[in-house]
């Protein structure tokens, strides 16, 4: 009994978990995975254009999934610091179109005097 | 990319090379355990530079350099530590330990295929890999990050593994930090971590029913029952553990690569029969596990105090030691010197476990804003929402507990004739995770059922882990067993004539041999 039950649920784990889900299924959540590489990497790229590694920026928050698009593009590399009149440049990410758009997201500059 | 991602595997590998030799001896799967031991040496260096001075390249050179010489060291000093060569001489009992480690090598392979793509996880890109930039900038930046209120969302505080692990391989193939390639090579170099944990899971398995030092072995036909039936059932572990991590094996997120290390810790250290390598292959395991996220730390430190005891408590070899062990004078250390060691070994390895959580605090890093500030919702609720949520991941664990009852009950016996510790080490460190992760989400501040809606289908997979590993191991036990029921023929002539005669006590000895 122990041997088919061990042997019944290993191999129904492993047969299930990897065909439980279709080819459209994985399809689709490939395509919104590439989709979001793809925000990150153009955040990050339009930010490492706007701002050095060596100067000071701060980040402008807004929401908890814009934020992690902020952190995520530039958190790695960026000086980030916590007083904005410490730093020169902010950059906050917004939703929105246009040839700098980034996936339906924008990357916002804004210089401090 | 994957020229550069394989420079730093090797670099990495030679990195662990001699501290997995001393630690695990000349076995094929101290192949996989060496970027694993690498890594484990890039963990302690992020910890020194954030610490002390310095970047992630300077302490990885000095970490590696004085890891080598201690083991030169030791070995000058005794020689008698120094590895010897594999034991080949038992050819029926390789041939289906070389298929079933084919096997689970193919599946590993498959079970990496996402790779070939850049998907980089949102706490991958946000958390694990993005510190890497922090440590290869250096003391000044990774110092100053830890406190800084401005990185609350990529948790400072958290442990450096993953990040020191990618940022060894960004200053070695060059790669600019923040880059896409950087996130890319990290999400691959994580991968190829999880690889070798499942490999060496795997791994683990194979060695049941291949040796039984101080056990039985009146017969050669169970011992190869056996050993062929794990040659099948390490691959299909390997598969349905694949299966249960899903995309987390290749997105670059934390949790698998503590996770596998955990178990093959928990299966060398708490399960196989007590020989030097297998306390090797579970140390590693257990410094992999315990740099890489808050909870592999708390289950690492279980794991190191559950191989202490066992270690303290496992009784004598009959034999001094079973086929292959090392000529050592005096065989087995008496217990009270074996219980010394393992004070001493168990104080290390949470002194060692508690270095990064320690330099956190010392440092003055950002609280967990999930687990600091006001509590959202009563402690009630918080309960009943994780109980709710968890358990809907878990339906496994209680089925798991059920046949391992019942094994135990029945099979016992043939437990024993394998020279396998109990399961009830395994159990321990399963629920000692789940009320780590839960008491986590029930005492944390967040909103709790976002929070659970986020991460729990992920951090439960620990247990999900554990449990269809020790349905694999019953599953052998029951072979052996079975096997045992059945009468068999003469002696088989490729036996060693020096296998461990029928006489033998069966239980699970220690061994002071690889």
């Amino acid at each position: 009994m122990v041997l088919v039950t061990c042997l019944g649920v290993l191999t129904t784990v492993a047969v299930t978990a990897h065909t439980h889900t279709t080819l459209a299924q994985l399809a689709s959540q490939q395509a919104k995975n590439e989709a979001k590489q793809h925000i990150f990497v153009c955040l990050s790229t339009r930010a490492h254009h706007l701002v050095s590694a060596d100067e000071p920026v701060s980040l402008q928050r807004s929401s908890l999934p814009l934020d992690v698009l902020l952190d995520g593009a530039v958190a790695s590399w960026a000086d980030v610091v916590t007083d904005p009149s410490s730093a020169r440049v902010g950059l906050r990410v917004k939703a929105g179109t246009g040839p700098d758009a980034c996936g339906g997201y924008i990357l916002v500059i804004r210089t401090h005097p | 990319m994957t020229g550069t991602v394989l420079l730093a595997v090797v670099v990495l590998s030679v990195a662990g090379a001699l501290p997995t030799l001393a630690l695990v001896g000349t076995r094929p799967v101290a192949l996989v355990l060496l970027p694993l031991t690498g890594s484990a040496l890039a963990g302690v260096s992020a910890t020194c530079c954030v610490l002390i001075a310095g970047d992630l390249g300077d302490w990885f050179v000095i970490c590696s350099v004085t890891a080598a010489a201690v083991v030169v060291g030791v070995w000058i000093r005794r020689p008698t530590t120094r590895p010897a060569l594999p034991d080949l001489s038992t050819r029926a009992r390789t041939v289906p330990v070389v298929v079933g480690g084919l096997l689970v090598a193919v599946v590993v392979v498959w079970a990496l295929w996402g790779l070939r793509v850049m998907d980089v996880g949102q706490d991958a890109r946000v958390i694990w890999i993005t510190r890497g930039g922090w440590y290869v900038r250096g003391h000044g930046v990774a110092r100053s990050v830890l406190s800084n209120r401005a990185y609350l969302f990529d948790e400072p505080g958290f442990p450096p593994l993953v990040g020191a692990t990618s940022g060894i391989g960004w200053i070695v193939g060059r790669i600019p930090v923040g880059s896409a390639a950087a996130f890319r090579s990290g999400q691959i170099l994580m991968g190829i971590l999880n690889g070798c944990g499942l490999f060496a899971l795997g791994a683990s398995l194979l060695q049941v029913g291949r040796r039984n030092p101080g056990g039985g072995g009146d017969t050669v036909r169970s011992d190869r029952t056996t050993t062929w039936a794990a040659a099948v059932a390490a691959p299909v572990l390997c598969a349905a553990v694949a299966g249960a991590a899903g995309r987390g094996l290749t997105n670059g997120l934390a949790d698998l690569p503590w996770m596998l290390a955990a178990a093959f810790a928990v299966v060398y250290g708490l399960i196989l029969p007590l020989t030097r390598s297998h306390l090797g292959i579970a140390v590693i395991g257990m410094a992999v596990a315990g740099q890489i996220k808050l909870e592999g730390t708390a289950t690492a430190a279980v794991v190191v105090v559950l191989v202490a005891l066992r270690y303290a408590l496992a009784p004598r070899s009959p034999s001094g030691g079973g086929r292959g062990a090392t000529p050592q004078a005096g065989g087995s250390p008496a217990r009270r010197e074996r219980g010394t060691r393992a004070l001493v070994g168990a104080v290390v390895g949470l002194v060692a476990l508690a270095a990064w959580p320690a330099t956190t605090v010392v440092l003055g890093a950002i609280a967990d804003p999930n687990r600091s500030g006001h509590r959202q919702g009563s402690l009630g609720l918080r309960l009943h929402a994780t109980w709710d949520t968890l358990g809907g991941y878990l339906h496994i664990v209680p089925l798991a507990a059920l046949v391992a009852v019942v094994a135990a009950l029945t099979l016992s016996a043939a437990r024993r004739r394998l020279g396998l510790g109990g399961d009830l080490g395994l159990w321990v460190v399963l629920v000692a995770n789940l009320m780590v992760v839960g008491g986590t989400y029930v005492i944390g501040s967040t909103a709790v059922r976002p929070w659970l809606g986020v991460s729990a289908d992920r951090v439960v997979v620990f247990a999900v882990i554990l449990s269809l590993t020790d349905l694999a191991v019953w599953l052998l036990v029951a072979v052996e067993a079975l096997s045992r029921s059945v009468p068999v023929g003469p002696t088989d002539p490729e036996e060693p004539p020096d296998r461990p005669s029928a006489s033998h006590p069966r239980s699970p000895a220690l061994v002071d041999a690889p």
